[in-house]
């Protein structure tokens, strides 16, 4: 069984699960995704409750229900959610970047330069992101 | 299926229950949260018929709880009280339950007891503490009863027990989706399996309703001591913490918090986090007279 770890609410730890599952590929558009019950089943929760965090996603657009089949996951979801990301989560990494370079008095360039080797370091993934 | 108007009991002067009123008429895992004391037994007994309600009668199925067969039939309770037939042995135990209720699987008892390591030919009274509460608690998930009352289920079981217990309790549920009420002064092994929580306190029903809204109650809010004791000032405190010199954490409950509308600048400067709903239901349950932490700094 997965363990959740953290206090955020346990179907907002579901939601994240699975749009990383999403994100990585795990689970592809078009694909059938988790229920509730197997949800409930890996991680030992209330079906209720893998519900509600399944019900993010529909919120969101990231999966949509077909009658009598399950949920799915949407054509556009990876779209939707790198614009979400690159919203949210990189606007906040990048905020906790520049305000640790500043405490260390690290330059502006210099802090570029550290960005632009980490990113070459990926190689021919790079392109697969543009 | 299951509803309280007003739920009183009086014990030699004491009230036990006060006006609790609550219902429930979708399978559910609740959980019933409570310091010791609270009342969370007394209710048990009360919607299970066999305790006379002072004023207000509770209802299942349409049909009143006091001594009532109908009811008797569709409702299991177990609790540590309980006494069982002597001198037979759990075998015998379990299939005499299965005369009674009609959905009983004594496929399953016997997997169960097997699955525990408890002698089936053995006698009830000669069980130690853990393994008569797991002997209690395979006969309630047996007997597949529309409503299941399990009272302090985990009692005396080894925690690596009490961890395949509440696995076990959610796998049956889902297998056989019913009203089952989980009582518990220890939230936090549980917590995950529940959808809803009921807590009770001196003998009130406190809060009723999903395991989020318990998660969404308070928040712990940390930040500069300067901005922290302004905003103490406007916000009831539940707890107050220092960590050192230069952050001061307090909680607080999330929609006061929220209607103060901080400016951003404000907002930025603070970390605000969720409070997991077994703290919710500490703060929601403490006794005033301030926190460890006034008794030591002062």
């Amino acid at each position: 069984m997965k363990q959740l770890e953290g206090t955020e609410p346990i179907y907002i730890q579901i939601g994240d699960w699975l749009e990383n599952e999403i994100l990585s590929g795990r689970v592809k558009p078009e694909e059938k995704i988790y229920s509730q019950y197997k949800l409930s089943e890996i991680f030992g929760i209330n079906p209720a409750t893998a519900l509600k965090g399944l019900n993010l996603l529909v919120e969101k657009g990231i999966v949509y229900k077909k009658r009598g089949l399950g949920m799915f996951v949407s054509s556009e979801a990876l779209k939707l959610l790198k614009k979400e990301r690159r919203g949210q989560v990189m606007t906040e990494q990048v905020r906790a970047l520049v305000e640790e370079a500043k405490r260390l008095d690290v330059p502006i360039e210099e802090l570029i330069k550290m960005i632009e080797k980490e990113m070459n370091k990926g190689g021919k993934r790079n392109d697969s992101m543009r | 299926m299951i509803r309280c108007d007003e739920l009183t009991k009086y014990f030699n002067g004491t009230r036990a229950l006060k006006n609790c009123s609550f219902e429930i008429t979708e399978p559910t895992l609740t959980g019933v949260i409570g310091v010791n004391g609270a009342g969370k037994t007394t209710l048990f007994k009360s919607l299970a018929g066999f305790l006379k309600p002072t004023s207000g009668m509770p209802s299942l199925f349409g049909e009143e709880a006091f001594q009532n067969i109908t009811v008797a039939q569709n409702v299991m309770l177990i609790e540590e009280g309980m006494q069982f037939y002597p001198g037979v042995s759990l075998y015998e135990l379990l299939d005499s339950y299965q005369q009674f209720y009609e959905d009983f699987d004594i496929t399953l008892a016997k997997g169960l007891l097997n699955y525990f390591n408890l002698p089936g030919e053995a006698r009830y009274e000669r069980l130690s503490k853990g393994m008569a509460s797991t002997f209690r608690l395979i006969l309630a998930l047996s007997a597949r009863a529309a409503v299941t009352l399990l009272d302090e289920p985990t009692t005396g079981m080894d925690p690596s027990v009490r961890k395949d217990v509440y696995e076990l309790i959610l796998k049956d549920y889902i297998k056989a989706p019913r009203i089952i009420l989980i009582s518990s002064h220890y939230l936090g092994e549980m917590e995950s399996i529940l959808d809803h929580i009921l807590l009770i306190d001196e003998g009130r029903v406190l809060e009723h309703g999903a395991l989020e809204e318990f998660q969404s109650l308070f928040v712990a809010v940390k930040g500069s001591p300067e901005i922290i004791t302004s905003l103490e000032e406007k916000l009831q405190v539940f707890e107050g913490k220092d960590f050192g010199p230069g952050i001061r954490q307090i909680v607080v409950k999330r929609e006061e918090f929220l209607n103060l509308h901080l400016w951003d600048e404000v907002k930025e400067s603070l970390t605000v986090n969720s409070i997991s709903p077994e703290d919710s239901f500490i703060y929601l349950t403490r006794r005033k007279g301030g926190g460890i932490h006034e008794l030591y700094d002062s």
